[in-house]
């Protein structure tokens, strides 16, 4: 029981000191998949970073692909207003305007994955109501070229560089 | 072992506390900021009529806190089909100075509210955006008076946030940390014409060595040049003519203490104390 208890303690001091601190933009840089795979709302974001600046590609779920939302340029903000937000970012905002919707994204860091607030309001006074939503994104497994063709490379590189080296010397396993 | 105890439920109730949901009317009433020295924003008045909101923000400044001004907020449920009035779970409220914009996503925690502000400057100044955490608590008496009162001739919206500036800029009669300064500071807050290196004197009875470079001022104060009671260190950053600041004491004296300091630049040779934490005892520094 106390072991238990310990491990959990030690399991949400973690959740919130990953969730509390700030990244690099790089951090959010690459695409990046839904959790949950059987999400109705946004299921991938591609993010790009050059300096200071950031920009969010975005698919939404439909049949029988998914939607292409586009890219946008996205706000970048930090702590406070002397940080270097290559260096400090804390969150993005990319806001999205359908003509009939807007959607905002706030997209945070939540330890190596990241965590996204989307909050949808209608302008066509259809009477639907505005809704919010959170989704928590996972960086999508890595597909490398090689000279001998394509090599599936799965998450973390570590796996992908090992395969690499089997494959190309025939040699399995160990170190 | 207690305090595992004591972390887990802490922790077990904090998630409840924000997974919750909501109806309109518990965003509404007066709230104040659980922080009473936030340098951001002090209160906020919702007023709350079937689905629709109006958010009333007030941020800190000196010598009352700046009125930022009423927007409308929108409301947001869990799906298109919900019914606002019982089921809002975020409202957000963007304030414009002009300057600068600050949206707020207001969601309810526990009986109170976390407020996660988000500035972003339109003026070119170069500051960064950035984003800032509060928690806000029902204010007991409501007593039909404003929170913030008469905005004063200070800063706006964003106002005192760190860093600085701010959104609702609004102020009546007030200049906008983007805006000008006493001494020909520029919006983004680096000082033109202002040079604060030099030795200052200051009513505390201390002697201040200061160093300007760009907008980072440092200095080193002592009360006497032998055998001091207390000597400090402090560093700010100039935004505007504020200065914003964490100070120090050191062992050079006897005393510990430390802070933040909030300085404004009146001149290029007086600087006066905004807001002062850690029992600082000066108040204004003249050379």
């Amino acid at each position: 029981m106390n072991d238990r208890m310990k491990m959990t303690a030690a399991l949400l001091l973690l959740l919130i000191s990953l969730s509390t601190c700030s990244a690099s933009l790089s951090q959010f840089a690459g695409d990046w998949t839904n959790a949950d795979s059987n999400t109705g709302g946004i299921t991938n974001l591609s993010i790009s970073v050059s300096g200071s600046s950031a920009s969010v590609h975005a698919w939404g779920r439909c049949h029988p692909t998914d939607c292409d939302w586009g890219t946008v340029s996205a706000y970048v903000f930090s702590a406070d207003v002397s940080s270097d937000p290559v260096t400090q970012a804390q969150a993005l905002m990319a806001v999205y305007n359908s003509g009939f919707s807007v959607t905002t994204l706030f997209i945070k860091p939540q330890g190596s994955s990241l965590s996204v607030q989307s909050y949808t309001a209608f302008q066509d006074s259809s009477g639907r109501s505005n809704y919010a939503s959170s989704y928590k994104f996972n960086r999508k497994a890595t597909v490398q070229l090689s000279a001998s063709g394509l090599l599936a490379g799965v998450a973390p590189i570590q796996g992908m560089k090992r395969l690499q080296t089997s494959i190309l010397t025939g040699k399995q396993g160990g170190n | 072992m207690r305090l595992l105890n004591i972390c887990v439920m802490a922790a077990l109730l904090l998630m409840l506390a924000c997974s919750g949901q909501a109806s309109m009317s518990q965003f509404a009433g007066t709230w104040s900021n659980t922080d009473p020295a936030t340098r951001g924003i002090t209160s906020l008045q919702i007023n709350v009529s079937g689905s629709s909101a109006q958010v009333h923000a007030w941020g800190s400044c000196h010598p009352t806190d700046c009125d930022w001004g009423s927007v409308q907020a929108q409301a947001f449920a869990s799906g298109v089909s919900s019914n606002i009035a019982s089921d809002a779970s975020t409202l957000i409220a963007v304030f414009n100075s002009g300057f600068s914009e600050t949206t707020l996503v207001i969601t309810p925690y526990g009986s109170g509210l976390q407020v996660d502000s988000y500035d972003r400057f339109l003026d070119g100044s170069g500051r960064s955006n950035y984003i800032a955490s509060y928690t806000f608590q029902k204010q007991a008496a409501p007593g039909g008076t404003s929170p913030g009162g008469a905005a004063p001739g200070g800063t706006s919206p964003g106002g005192a946030a760190p860093g600085g500036t701010s959104p609702g800029g609004a102020a009546p009669g007030g200049t906008s940390p983007g805006g000008a300064a006493p001494g020909g500071t520029s919006p983004g807050g680096a000082t033109t014409t202002i040079d604060l290196t030099g030795v200052w004197n200051c009513d505390d009875g201390g002697k201040y060595y200061v160093r300007q470079l760009g907008t980072t001022v440092w200095w080193f104060g002592e009360q006497s040049p032998s055998n001091p009671t207390w000597t400090n260190v402090m560093q700010g950053t100039v935004s505007g003519n504020i200065i914003y600041a964490d100070w120090s004491d050191v062992p050079l004296g006897s005393v510990m203490s430390s802070g933040n300091l909030v300085l404004q630049i009146v001149s290029n040779n007086q600087l006066t104390a905004i807001s002062k934490t850690g029992g600082f005892g000066g108040s204004t520094w003249t050379r």
